[in-house]
């Protein structure tokens, strides 16, 4: 039985983070679904659930939920682009810019979210 | 789906760039348009649009899709044995269905009250 082991450069942290991002949107979406079921429910108890659904920790929630979604679906780009053959050679520093992206609109849009409702 | 799994393969890269584009708007949408729009009232106002209820459908459809196929593909990586593989598909596709049920009923039968 061989051991292996990783090589962690900037192509395994894009593939770890991705799958990451993605189990957590899958779980995300989840209970957004089950969440906006709720309408069935008539306004007030509708209204008081997003209400809860508002507070602080909520929020901040959202913040990285903005981040998954940007990481997820940017990296995604840059996947499909050097399936269909282009950016191979620059794939470390597409990696760069993703995560660079992620990182200055996760946190500007996050406090968008948690300050600025 | 092919036996190499090149369909299922072109078929999450397809809906991907849709998402990519159906996602962020959703997001924006919901989020940086304005004061947060997300009470009973502002959805009713949506969703009296025909057009809005398919948008979210199909935001529903291709998000499930996609969200499963990966967690599908996930499992695979994990699991060696035939046995365990089908039942982590069949774990997968009744999520999926179970998770697609609730939504496009709240969706398709929504009547603002």
């Amino acid at each position: 039985m061989r051991r292996y082991r990783y090589r962690w450069g900037e192509g395994l942290w894009a593939h770890f983070f991705h799958r990451v991002s993605g189990i957590a949107l899958v779980a995300y979406l989840s209970m957004h679904i089950w969440v906006i079921h709720h309408l069935q429910k008539g306004p007030a108890a509708y209204d008081r659930l997003m209400e809860t659904l508002s507070g602080p920790l909520f929020r901040v929630g959202e913040a990285f939920l903005l981040a998954a979604v940007l990481y997820h679906g940017l990296n995604g780009l840059r996947i499909a682009a050097m399936d269909a053959g282009i950016g191979m050679r620059a794939h470390r520093a597409t990696y760069r810019v993703v995560f660079a992206v992620c990182a200055v609109v996760g946190i500007a849009g996050g406090i968008a979210l948690v300050f600025f409702p | 789906m092919s036996r190499t799994g090149s369909t299922g393969w072109l078929l999450q890269r397809a809906s991907g760039l849709l998402l990519f584009a159906l996602v962020i708007a959703h997001f924006v949408l919901t989020h940086f348009m304005g004061p947060e729009k997300r009470l009973y009232a502002d959805v009713a106002r949506r969703f009296a649009d025909p057009l809005w209820k398919a948008f979210d459908l199909g935001l529903l459809t291709l998000a499930l899709a996609h969200g499963w196929y990966g967690i599908w593909g996930i499992a695979q990586d994990y699991l060696k044995s035939g046995a365990a593989r089908v039942l982590a598909l069949v774990c997968c596709l009744t999520a999926a269905l179970a998770l697609f049920s609730l939504g496009a009923v709240t969706i398709l039968t929504f009547r603002a009250v």
